[in-house]
């Protein structure tokens, strides 16, 4: 483990891209453990040692580990939702691995742990920029905007009977994103990691975080326009004062989620145009 | 958040439904011709 570690430095001195060097000396073992690894970047960003230019959102995700021969696979989870603003970024990003994952998505812990046995060493971290950087040596670098890693190697163990078992690390940023209970820090940006029991604690939370967000998405409605007689007779209804008023309200009490613009010129729901006609001119 | 897209607008309504639009109180409103003569005209609600 000491000498990947040291190739793994080598490895990120020379490219600068250490996720990518872990995933290689990781790649050494992976019948014995599991390596994860994200990188976010939301924004501008400019390498001379790579010679490239990055504008916009890029993310990788990557796993390496071992595949069972009844194809269960250890379980990781990694999500973001992103605004796609460069300048003023709006993150909610998860990472997760063993029943943290499990519980974070939705489902009960499998697998129990204990702190006992044989000890082997695993690698969990995250690393973040907002905002701009400026790299000097070896290579001139720049970044504008958000950039996030996010990676683990740990190793796969035996459980007696049971089977192996995968340990549990969670992490979870917040920027700019005002509906969490645990980034309310008075800052722009919430953040934790977690390893273990701690993990599957904080595990709810995120689950939680998600039911709220999936709340909160954007409705969409689509139609197209309508030139029918009841629709045109709406439309000339609408252009009278206070009639918009009207229709608001009239929509409102049936818990039609739609302005009254849509509803009067698109074909949403033409058999309702004619009822709110009749009731819009019987107030006039 | 609400989003509300119309397709097939033709011209000669354009201008009453975008009016329209930013009468309910829509926060941005996006007109995009579809090649066809006709527009779609999407609606954000905050």
């Amino acid at each position: 483990m000491q000498n990947k570690t040291m190739n793994l430095k080598a490895c990120g001195r020379k490219s600068g891209l250490w996720l990518g060097c872990l995933m290689l000396v990781a790649c050494a073992g992976t019948e014995e453990r599991v390596t994860f690894v994200t990188t976010t970047q939301l924004g501008v960003s400019a390498d001379a040692k790579t010679q490239s230019v990055d504008i916009g959102f890029s993310r990788m995700d990557g796993v390496i580990g071992p595949v069972y021969e009844g194809g269960a696979v250890p379980p990781i989870y990694a999500d973001i939702h992103a605004n796609a603003s460069v300048l003023n970024p709006k993150v909610s990003q998860t990472y997760a691995t063993g029943d943290a994952a499990l519980i974070a998505t939705g489902g009960a812990s499998a697998q129990e742990e204990k702190l006992r046995g044989k000890r082997k060493t695993m690698l969990f971290g995250t690393a973040t920029n907002v905002g701009l950087r400026l790299g000097f040596a070896p290579d001139p670098s720049i970044s504008l905007g958000y950039i996030r890693q996010e990676y683990s190697a740990i190793p796969i163990l035996k459980n007696g009977e049971e089977g192996d078992v995968y340990g549990s690390v969670l992490a979870h940023i917040e920027l700019n994103v005002d509906n969490s209970d645990y980034s309310s820090s008075g800052m722009g940006i919430g953040q934790f990691i977690a390893t273990g029991v701690a993990a599957e604690n904080l595990a709810p939370l995120v689950r939680a975080n998600f039911a709220e967000t999936a709340s909160k998405a954007m409705k969409i409605v689509e139609c197209a326009a309508s030139d029918t007689a009841e629709a045109v007779r709406l439309q000339a209804l609408l252009d009278k004062p206070g009639n918009r008023e009207e229709l608001r309200l009239w929509l409102e009490a049936r818990n039609i989620d739609m302005s009254p613009t849509m509803f009067a010129y698109s074909n949403c729901y033409p058999a309702l145009q004619a009822e709110a006609s009749k009731a819009i001119s019987a107030n006039d | 958040m609400r989003q509300e897209k119309m397709n097939l607008v033709p011209l000669a309504t354009l201008g009453k439904i975008v009016a329209g639009f930013a009468a309910d109180g829509a926060s941005q409103i996006v007109v995009v011709p579809d090649g066809s003569g006709t527009y779609t005209v999407t609606a954000n609600f905050e």
